[in-house]
């Protein structure tokens, strides 16, 4: 029984937290250092676990290791510029020119999307995302967050002017 | 972008994203309609939203369910069962899928196959002629009822209904109408 909840939970939530990492700590390796270090978490708590609560608990420690993370290796700070792993695969190689401008020109929407998004201070990048990408409601990330619905929605509007502003420069 | 204030831009954004109230969402389409500066402030948002809700945000590593594999069993305490590791080598392949379909097909098939014939009674084996041919008359009667309260339904509502709740109504209508023309 213990291992039909926990394939359950890994099947539905896998994705969003491996997502979710990604946005917040900015590198592949670690986000599926984190992603697998949630999974064992959940296994270990597996006895304790309650399901109604299952997603906002996810979440919750998804963050708190991606917080511990990013403490860790100093670079917790807000609007911060940083191409990720993923992107310097796709951009950087032999043949084409290290120029940063013109690896941005060449990228699609979506691309420069989620640069802006992971140029979004902590706060906001962790709200916008549950939101945006992770579709939880403002209830569920004002009960992860423990942070009042009002503050959500406010951090939200933030986060969504603040990626637009950003996107601009990109254009 | 002089003219949109803080509020007004606050409520651009939320409407954009799908998020505002049905006021405000009013509101704010009809401003999309008049102001152009508005409109382009507003698909501005409107794209952006659009595309982060259908780009492909980023992929795992095939072999994650693999490798989660291994860490499970190596982490102290935790020993997962045969079957959970089966499961995780399997899960999101097609196989689980396929399996179960295989296995329905084949439980019908068989069913269809080994099934025992079912002896079929006609009524004519169950019931004698007379009853057959008193059954036979007793349905005749009862639609031939229904036949006559139909008749008589379309009748009524000729007589009664048509002329007197329906015409009778309209021609006085029309009779004021020409007078007042008049």
């Amino acid at each position: 029984m213990k291992s039909i909840k926990f394939n359950y939970l890994i099947k539905n939530y896998k994705k969003d937290i491996y997502n979710f990492s990604f946005y917040l700590v900015k590198n592949k390796m670690d986000a599926e250092d984190i992603t697998q270090e949630v999974m064992i978490k959940i296994w270990e708590n597996m006895d304790n676990f309650k399901f109604s609560s299952a997603k906002v608990w996810i979440i919750r420690t998804t963050r708190n290791l991606c917080i511990d993370l990013l403490r860790k290796r100093k670079i917790y700070t807000n609007n911060e510029v940083e191409i990720d792993e993923q992107f310097e695969d796709e951009f950087f190689d032999n043949s084409s020119s290290n120029n940063p401008l013109k690896i941005l020109e060449s990228q699609s929407l979506s691309d420069k999307i989620k640069l802006a998004i992971q140029n979004l201070p902590e706060n906001l990048r962790t709200i916008f995302v549950l939101y945006e990408i992770n579709e939880l409601k403002y209830k569920e990330i004002a009960q992860t967050l423990d942070i009042p619905i009002n503050s959500v929605k406010v951090y939200l509007l933030r986060a969504r002017r603040m990626l637009q502003e950003d996107l601009k420069n990109y254009a | 972008m002089h003219n949109i204030n803080e509020k007004l831009l606050n409520k651009i954004i939320t409407t954009a994203y799908g998020d505002g109230s049905i006021a405000d969402k009013i509101s704010i389409y009809a401003k999309v309609i008049t102001n152009g500066e508005i409109r382009k402030v507003f698909f501005e948002y409107r794209k952006t939203k659009r595309t982060i809700h259908t780009m492909k945000h980023f992929e795992m590593d095939p072999s994650f369910d693999l490798k989660l594999s291994e860490k499970l069993t190596k982490s102290k305490g935790s020993h997962i069962p045969l079957f959970a590791e089966l499961y995780l080598l399997f899960i999101e392949k097609p196989y689980v899928p396929s399996t179960a379909i295989l296995l329905i097909t084949a439980a019908i098939v068989g069913n269809l196959l080994f099934k025992s014939p079912v002896q079929q009674i006609t009524y004519k084996e169950r019931f004698t002629k007379a009853e057959i041919t008193e059954a036979n008359a007793q349905a005749k009667f009862a639609l031939a009822l229904v036949g006559d309260v139909l008749v008589q339904t379309k009748k009524e509502v000729a007589a009664e209904i048509m002329i007197k709740q329906v015409a009778e109504p309209i021609n006085e209508g029309l009779i004021i109408i020409n007078n007042l023309l008049n």
